[in-house]
């Protein structure tokens, strides 16, 4: 009996999950995580806001992001977000300089996902024939760009990314070591 | 599926006292880009409680050493009641912690990470037949090397922590190995 040969299926970065208990700017992580995004030339949309109606432990809000990036006109890198802040109130705080500013006091999850998607125009969907082109091209032609090119790239974007959000809260494990690891001449 | 053998197991090193907390993080991931292991981090948990801060890390670090089998490496940092404290170091003041760590390594080897060879059946007792008896010299190099950079990390650690420690270069793969 032949058996059907698998189809190619773009590669999934592996998730980043952070999660935080306690103080800190909301304001200022929001603005910088947006901030990152639109730096990096992404289209950034908000797809989900959700506040919750107020337990006595405090607010529950959710968001679903979607930034999207065209590398080339075949190679999509797409960012999903999701952001959950369980029981958070207000607080205000005195800085060191004396000034007082409005922080949020509660637990943060924080989910990142990277992907990058090919055909993102759907030009080889059309026939059947054309699906097993783009098949054949994935597997065979471009296989070394997603596996040694793409996929790197995004993973190291994303962990630029998450390091940033880890500073913003002030977290310990704030180091990005791997920076410079794709190097300086950068194809991808 | 890949087939996954467990090299090191759980290996633990455990420290209570002042340690610089940055310096720890960034110890781990510069050994790892040392060896041009590629990173991949799975957890990143902090909770700021009244006794201290509750810290969870876990990194797999890997790398290809052939198109057949992957070497990775998994630490699994574990901080408890993290304080912040004031120490003197020669005759400077520095910002230290203080609290109790515990880290956990463990090291696999992948073999057939592609998916290559397991779509048939055949395909599969080949792949068994060559790991196991044909290229089993292969296979073990790999598993001593796993093991040797492995207990190489955990010793470097020890020696951020400053640790008494007396370092001899192991390379012998565990018995649950095979």
């Amino acid at each position: 009996m032949a058996v059907p040969r698998k189809q190619w299926a773009d590669l999934n970065e592996p998730y980043v999950n952070i999660r935080y208990k306690g103080v800190w700017d909301m304001q200022d992580l929001y603005e910088s995580m947006v901030d990152w995004f639109l730096r990096k030339k992404y289209k950034f949309y908000e797809q989900l806001y959700k506040h919750k109606h107020p337990s006595p432990f405090g607010v529950e809000r959710q968001y679903t992001w979607v930034a999207e990036r065209k590398e080339t006109d075949y190679v999509m890198t797409k960012y999903n977000i999701y952001y959950h802040v369980y029981d958070a109130k207000d607080v205000e705080v005195v800085l060191p300089s004396g000034e007082k500013k409005t922080y949020t006091k509660g637990r943060l999850w924080i989910e990142l996902k990277v992907a990058f998607i090919s055909d993102w125009e759907g030009r080889f969907n059309e026939r059947l024939f054309f699906s097993h082109l783009r098949d054949f091209y994935n597997k065979y032609i471009l296989r070394k760009s997603f596996t040694q090119g793409w996929g790197p790239k995004n993973r190291y974007e994303m962990y630029e990314l998450k390091a940033m959000i880890q500073r913003k809260l002030k977290m310990e494990a704030d180091e990005f070591e791997h920076q410079h690891f794709v190097g300086v001449h950068k194809r991808f | 599926m890949a087939f996954v053998r467990v090299v090191v197991d759980h290996m633990k090193l455990e420290y209570s006292g002042l340690f610089d907390s940055k310096e720890l993080f960034k110890h781990i991931a510069s050994f790892a880009n040392n060896n041009s292991l590629q990173k991949r981090d799975t957890k990143s948990f902090e909770q700021d409680l009244p006794e201290g801060k509750c810290i969870e890390t876990e990194s797999d670090y890997w790398r290809k050493v052939t198109d057949y089998a992957r070497t990775t490496y998994r630490i699994r940092i574990l901080i408890h009641n993290l304080k912040k404290v004031e120490a003197m170091l020669d005759k400077k003041k520095k910002n230290l912690s203080s609290g109790k760590v515990v880290i956990w390594f463990d090291a696999f080897l992948e073999q057939d990470y592609e998916h290559r060879w397991e779509d048939v059946p055949m395909l599969l007792f080949i792949r068994t037949l060559f790991d196991k008896w044909l290229y089993h010299g292969y296979t073990e190099r790999f598993e001593q090397r796993i093991t040797h950079l492995t207990n190489h990390w955990y010793d470097q650690t020890e020696k951020f922590f400053n640790f008494y420690r007396h370092y001899k270069t192991v390379s012998k793969i565990p018995h649950f190995a095979h």
